[in-house]
């Protein structure tokens, strides 16, 4: 970038720093923001942890004293078992489902939309999902499958699905549908559909355009889709707090805990190994997406 | 695909996403949905009922939404101008400081929150906060690369070069290159706040409830046609400002031509 001898004169006046590109950054107007970031996020997160190691405050009848048992009582317990795989089982499981219907889509519409710019109200209705908060989408899901929804009064073997892992599993793709499709639609407007052309004029079928052109190209891509997604299902509670009848997921347990036990470390400790849960499908995803990144070049 | 593949797909997708919205309208305006949707006829009743038995929520959790949404903008501004063009070391933790509220669960956060501040719950401030905590990264997310594009910062130089002041240039050369950005964080975040549960049941003081908790409220308790009623109205308030978002996103794609 060249710089004129006048923008340098700029970048030496009252709150500017002396490079160009640091114009109108300044760490005092930025403070307020890491403040509440640290405040607000960092600080009762240290706090939960210490909770949930017993060292900070104790609900009814919990014994203060640094302990694991917080932590570990959901490998101990066959209950809270169930319900932490059953929170990686629909969080990541349906995610992927929307992907394997999702990147065939978006890149299909990418190159379809170099033609024509698919209409306002299409994207506005993949978007519509994504404000609806999770409670909605259960009710939305007792609607159709609960024990008096449509597909009940259909076949009464839909009757009460909505709370067995097969209705929580419909829930949680309708959940995940903005969060996938949405991403996914920015990432295939840079696709270069050249490169299909020249597989499909050198021979490649379809199919094998598609695994061995188009996956490997947006594969990066995909998998921090699928962290991203799968992070923010996994730690979603309104869906199965409206669900919450048969089938349970990690979430429901923590509010338990903390608002009808009481039980303040408890919850704290189910609360982190969800969040590590939450977490960890994110720095993964990243981690991953970062590896085939570098592979590539 | 072809194009009539890629029609039927997109349509399934649209059938999908609206289908349980057009059913939940369906029983809202059933005299009894035990009957069949519209079985024992058609009614207005419920909505009406719905309406102002929800109305208080609405309007409270609209008025948290904007708070969130200017302290979005007053706060989130100047650190994703920072976090975009600082030299600083810093900018790396902070970055990631911001990527905490996406990828800890909003009850773990919430179970934090109210251990730590017990004291700002009754006035609804802890509820604010943790709104503005979790849709801080929302900004971020949607301002930081308009602010780091070289682009920008060329024409800013360039009007800089010219004579005009940093206010100036912030003012006719900053804000309306990244107005997309900002309209879209503006809506996201109004969105985000405005649907938000997790928080509104753990942290809100039960006396003044948002409208997501009066929704879980009336899922737990209610008619199946007085649920759906007030589920038709919330939807009713958000599908304004998607819609906002989309058309001004087009007009200003259309508006930007080839160089911003």
């Amino acid at each position: 970038m060249t710089v004129s001898p006048r923008s340098l004169g700029a970048g030496r006046r009252r709150g500017l720093r002396g490079s160009p590109d640091a114009r109108f950054a300044s760490l005092p107007a930025a403070l307020p923001g890491i403040l509440v970031l640290l405040v607000f996020g960092a600080v009762p997160l240290g706090i939960l942890t210490l909770t949930a190691l017993g060292l900070g405050a104790a609900g009814s009848g919990e014994e203060p004293g640094f302990t694991l048992g917080h932590l570990l009582q959901v490998f101990a317990d066959p209950g809270l078992r169930t319900e932490l795989w059953n929170s990686a089982l629909v969080g990541i499981g349906s995610v992927i489902i929307m992907l394997v219907v999702g990147v065939p889509l978006t890149l299909a519409m990418s190159r379809h939309e170099q033609n024509r710019p698919v209409s306002v109200l299409v994207n506005v209705i993949f978007t519509l999902p994504i404000a609806l908060p999770g409670i909605v989408v259960g009710f939305f899901t007792i609607l159709m499958l609960g024990r008096t929804g449509l597909f009940a009064q259909a076949g009464p073997a839909f009757g009460g699905m909505a709370y067995a892992l097969p209705g929580i599993f419909a829930a949680y793709i309708y959940f995940s549908f903005p969060r996938v499709i949405g991403p996914l639609r920015a990432v295939m407007t840079s696709f270069d559909h050249s490169l299909l052309e020249t597989a499909r004029t050198l021979g490649a079928s379809r199919v094998r355009t598609f695994f061995t052109v188009s996956l490997p190209i947006v594969l990066p891509a995909v998998v921090e889709v699928l962290g991203t997604a799968a992070a923010v299902t996994i730690g979603g509670y309104g869906t199965i707090a409206t669900l919450s009848q048969g089938e349970r997921l990690l979430a429901l347990s923590v509010a338990d805990e903390l608002s009808n036990h009481y039980q303040v470390a408890s919850a704290s400790g189910l609360a982190i190994v969800l969040a590590l849960l939450a977490a960890g499908t994110l720095g993964l995803s990243r981690s991953l997406a970062h590896l085939l990144e570098r592979s590539r070049r | 695909m072809n194009t009539v593949g890629i029609r039927i797909a997109v349509t399934l997708c649209v059938v999908f996403v609206l289908f349980p919205v057009l059913l939940s309208f369906a029983a809202a305006t059933s005299v009894n949905s035990a009957q069949g949707l519209w079985g024992d006829g058609f009614t207005g009743e419920w909505l009406a009922t719905a309406w102002e038995q929800i109305r208080p929520t609405l309007g409270r959790s609209a008025v948290v939404a904007a708070a969130v949404v200017a302290a979005n903008l007053v706060i989130g501004g100047p650190l994703a101008m920072w976090i975009a063009r600082s030299g600083s070391g810093l900018r790396h933790a902070v970055s990631f400081l911001a990527t905490l509220p996406l990828a800890v669960p909003g009850i773990a956060l919430s179970i934090g929150l109210i251990t730590v501040y017990p004291e700002l719950r009754p006035s609804g401030l802890l509820l604010f906060a943790g709104h503005v905590l979790l849709t801080l990264p929302f900004t971020l997310a949607a301002l930081v690369p308009i602010f780091a594009d070289r682009e920008l910062r060329a024409c800013e130089d360039v009007a800089l070069s010219l004579g005009s002041s940093s206010a100036r240039v912030l003012a006719t050369v900053t804000v309306p290159v990244s107005a997309a950005a900002l309209a879209q964080a503006v809506i996201t975040t109004f969105a985000l706040s405005f649907g938000e549960f997790n928080i509104s049941f753990f942290i809100n003081p039960p006396a003044t409830p948002m409208v997501p908790f009066a929704l879980f409220d009336a899922y737990s308790t209610q008619r199946l046609e007085l649920a759906s009623a007030k589920t038709m109205l919330f939807i009713l308030c958000i599908v304004p400002v998607l819609l906002a978002v989309m058309l001004f996103q087009r007009s200003s794609r259309s508006q930007k031509g080839p160089t911003p």
